[in-house]
């Protein structure tokens, strides 16, 4: 059924798109056709999503994939998230955002569209961005149908069950995946790439069109929207690296990090061209490039993420997803990008002798914005062929490589975003501009001053520094004067503000941060990074008992604190996860990473050896083959009967040469109902070296595994030990405080931008019957409305 | 041609000589571990770990050890700075970042691979 439903869905996306681009040359009544296509494909993509949901949260584990992601041991948010686990699953939720988004797409146009008399019926926007739309998701349902997750086991191993079988359990989720953020970091990440489909198709409507003066005011607050969903969902990854998977930073320039962040930085670029644009009419060609740019290193990154080319370059993992689905996607990506970039050839003359005003001054704002959205481009351009470099040549490139350069383009960026602030549109007067820069500055020299007094001593971090505070002042004047007036409208400025709290928040937790190995023995106290720590021993996690918190107390001028970091033997993973505990200390984090627990042995490492039959191997100055097995006083019987009660013993021969001499020595081990006893075995009563057998493996290759004890060496008595990394991250609260600023910032310019496009829609309704020509002139008044506004 | 293109151009140009010198520096080379012994460079190095050989944390120095087998066959000794990665026993195939050094690698990062650990497989579901 689910197959079904997806085989429809693409048929009618695909009809959807169809329609909408035969209704482009005038046929209005496929319109209605495109919108019923659309909404049945909208409505079936979602169907599909809810019956693969149902089966998750029923546990039909004779689905390859339910059976792949989730068991019944679950809690019910993880199970749900199990729906995105796999690669079938994620295209799905990304299919499933595209549908939803696309409804509200489509009335989204449908009503700016009433404006527009059929007479002018080119001038319609929803018939080709529809139809794109509708092409894009045609496309992810079509991976889904040829990388379905509706597999049955048996249809995925033939060979290995019968038909109808349905397995017990899941094979489950892992371990790594197991917490909240799990549940919200896909789906926020996936809208924003959702998201960034909607500017990419009005770009290309408007080059197919070869209008451009309605697609910038239509996209500008989807693009903004994009740009913040996509925002926050990188740094909800970020923190999810930094707070559970104990990778010890938010970021670490992997690929998968890099391949969505690009995006996002081309598309905050978009923005500012496009702001340009509206104001001055400039930078038109600069905006359409870069709206289809971003789309396209969305797929781009799909590509990248998803076909396994990275394979040995990242920590993420990447499943092979198939010959068809790498083709597949390869053809999607070349698709568009062929199309978006010919488009803009093709448009190329138009666009380069459309009325643009005079040349701009330097000193004006746009070109600030200009330069600006350059230099954002530069710091994508180099994550991107950083990050793609292993399909370039056989190589990766070292994260200081993205350090190196993108500290120099920040320093850039904050200070274009200040100067650009004290710039007026169009032309500025250059003693004005100059006369405005002396308190900015002053401050900033004031707060340079104090941080090299207090200990910032690298330059270039004290250069990045200095343009932060410069622009977040400037930035927080302006704001703070438009928030007592209109709190909608100091979106950007409060955007940036964020954007540059986030900046001071990287120089301190990355730059200053400090970090120590600590070794805690059990109950006994130690001095690290200022804190006196001591490991109180390890409890297992109520409702988790196979989890442990290893339970630190930390403590500091009286002031205590504890700290339980985890620790837990996975099945799944086939071996230790960590989790690190965090104490948020305001001005810092104190980091806390599990390394290992060393436990006492009964033999060091250095008196243990493993042996094969006739091998012969030097410890402690003599030599020891091993012989054979001496099961003369092994009890086969008993052992068959099962009788556990009864002690056994198992034995070894071994050959010890020492002084030229040697010796021959039977080892054994006794088995008891409480396992396993190692029985001490000397060659002499006066030889200070005791034998024991550990282990033998008697099928496959005959081997054991022996310790040799030299007994005139003290044994260690050392309790168990916790070794942990122990870090301290300044001011990494600004961290996640400039992007919960900065989000809030691109969620008031969006609201404020949906008003605006409201309130010129209410205008446009009651101009409805002016003259024929309204619409040209109905934007020019939304122009003069909006430069009104500001 | 006018200055604000020329400025354009230089500040361009800088940029992709600061670029050029930076990625040369930072650049990592797959690599196995005959190469890597010629080269002294860092690089990357894929293979499997030697399961049967010891592979042990120590405290002291924050220093993982274990062997590794590269692809061609080749046997080296591999000091990690850090502990055992996540998901080390169930990777299919560990790539080491690093140099050799004194005689074994001295890996600044290894990544495990486990694709196929994903994704359950015939044996897997057979046990069910």
């Amino acid at each position: 059924m689910g197959n079904l439903l997806l085989n429809i869905a693409f048929a009618s996306a695909l009809l959807a798109s169809i329609c909408y681009f035969i209704s482009n040359g005038g046929k209005e009544k496929f319109i209605r056709y495109g919108r019923m296509f659309y909404h049945i494909a909208a409505v079936l993509v979602i169907s599909s999503a809810a019956y693969l949901l149902y089966l998750i949260i029923t546990h039909q584990f004779q689905l390859t994939y339910v059976w792949n992601y989730s068991s019944r041991d679950l809690p019910w948010n993880l199970l749900i998230s199990t729906f995105y686990a796999g690669q079938e699953g994620s295209f799905h939720l990304w299919a499933f955002l595209t549908a939803v988004l696309g409804v509200f797409l489509l009335s989204y146009l449908a009503n700016r569209d009433i404006e527009i008399k059929s007479s002018n019926y080119k001038e319609k926007y929803e018939p080709l961005v529809m139809g794109l739309y509708s092409l894009i998701l045609s496309f992810l349902a079509f991976i889904l149908v040829i990388k379905s997750p509706y597999l049955m086991v048996w249809e995925s191993f033939p060979n290995d069950v019968a038909v109808g079988f349905v397995p017990e359990d899941g094979r489950g989720l892992n371990p790594l995946l197991q917490n909240f953020w799990m549940t919200i970091h896909p789906p926020v990440l996936f809208s924003g790439f959702t998201a960034l489909a909607v500017p990419f198709c009005f770009a290309i409507t408007a080059l197919i069109k070869n209008e451009y003066s309605r697609w910038m005011k239509l996209g500008l607050p989807w693009t903004l929207f994009g740009g913040m969903i996509l925002g926050l969902g990188i740094m909800l990854g970020g923190y999810w690296a930094y707070g559970v998977l104990g990778w010890g930073g938010y970021w670490g320039w992997d690929p998968v990090e890099n391949s969505s962040f690009v995006p996002w930085i081309v598309v905050v670029a978009a923005i500012h061209t496009m702001v340009s644009e509206e104001r001055t009419g400039k930078f038109k060609k600069t905006s359409l490039i870069l709206c289809i740019t971003a789309y396209l290193l969305v797929l781009y990154s799909t590509f990248l993420t998803r076909s396994g080319v990275l394979g040995d370059a990242s920590v993420h993992s990447f499943v092979d997803p198939g010959q068809e689905v790498y083709l597949f996607l390869i053809v999607f990506l070349s698709l568009f990008g062929g199309g978006g970039i010919g488009l803009v050839l093709f448009r190329l003359k138009s666009l380069r002798t459309a009325p643009s005003e005079q040349q701009s001054q330097l000193l004006s704002r746009e070109s600030a914005l200009f330069v600006g959205a350059i230099t954002l481009c530069a710091a994508a351009l180099v994550i991107a062929v950083g990050t793609s470099w292993p399909i370039i040549a056989k190589g990766t490139v070292e994260p200081e490589f993205y350090n190196r350069m993108n500290l120099p383009l920040a320093i850039l960026i904050a200070s274009i975003n200040g100067f650009s602030m004290l710039l007026k549109w169009r032309y500025s007067e250059e003693k004005q501009f100059l006369k405005s820069l002396y308190i900015p500055l002053g401050f900033t020299a004031l707060i340079t001053i104090v941080l090299v007094i207090i200990g910032v001593r690298d330059f270039i971090i004290a250069l990045l520094a200095a343009a932060a505070f410069f622009a977040l002042f400037i930035n927080l004047e302006i704001a703070y004067r438009i928030f007592t007036k209109d709190k909608v409208k100091a979106g950007p400025y409060i955007a940036h503000m964020g954007l540059m709290i986030l900046f001071l928040g990287i120089i301190g937790s990355a730059r200053y941060s400090e970090e120590v190995n600590v070794s805690l023995p059990l109950n006994e106290t130690k001095h690290a990074l200022g804190y006196n720590m001591t490991y109180k021993g390890a409890t297992p996690i109520k409702g988790d008992e196979e989890k442990f918190h290893f339970n630190v107390i930390v403590e500091k001028e009286g002031r205590g604190f504890l700290l339980q970091p985890v620790m837990y033997y996975s099945e799944y993973s086939e071996g230790v996860m960590k989790n690190p505990d965090i104490a948020n200390l305001v001005v810092k984090d104190l980091y806390l990473s599990p390394m290992a627990l060393e436990t006492p042995q009964d033999f060091s490492s250095s008196d243990m050896l493993s042996l094969k039959k006739g091998e012969e191997k030097e410890i402690h100055g003599m030599k020891v083959k091993f012989v054979n097995f001496d099961m003369s006083k092994f009890d086969r019987e008993a052992m068959q009967e099962g009788k556990d009660n009864k002690d056994n013993i198992m034995g070894a021969e071994i050959e010890v040469t020492m002084d030229g001499k040697t010796q021959k020595v039977i080892i054994e081990q006794k088995i008891t109902s409480a396992g396993a006893e190692n029985i001490p075995s000397k060659i002499s009563d006066n030889d200070k070296h005791t034998f024991y057998l550990l282990n033998m493996s008697v099928s496959g290759e005959s081997a054991v595994e022996i310790a040799v004890v030299n007994d005139s060496i003290p044994k260690s008595d050392a309790p168990e030990t916790l070794v942990l990394t122990a870090s301290i991250k300044p001011f990494i609260n600004l961290v996640w405080g400039g992007t919960i600023i900065m989000v809030l910032g691109f969620f008031a310019s969006l609201l404020r931008r949906y008003r605006l496009i409201k309130s010129g829609h209410r205008k446009a309704e009651r101009n409805t019957d002016s003259s024929s020509g309204h619409s040209k002139n109905g934007s020019r008044k939304k122009k003069s409305h909006l430069q009104e506004q500001d | 041609m006018n200055k604000k293109t020329l400025i354009g151009i230089v500040i361009i140009a800088i940029f992709l000589a600061v670029g050029f010198f930076a990625f040369m520096d930072n650049k990592v080379e797959y690599a196995n571990f005959k190469k890597a012994t010629e080269t002294h460079k860092t690089c990357q190095v894929k293979g499997s770990w030697v399961r049967e050989k010891e592979s042990k944390f120590d405290a002291q120095t924050n220093q993982f050890t274990f062997y590794m087998k590269d692809e061609n066959g080749v046997e080296m000794k591999v000091i990690l700075d850090g502990a055992k990665p996540n998901n080390f026993e169930m990777a299919e195939n560990v790539v080491a970042k690093g140099k050799i050094k004194d005689g074994h690698f001295h890996a600044k990062e290894v990544l495990t691979k486990c694709p196929s650990k994903y994704e359950g497989t015939g044996e897997d579901i057979k046990r069910n």
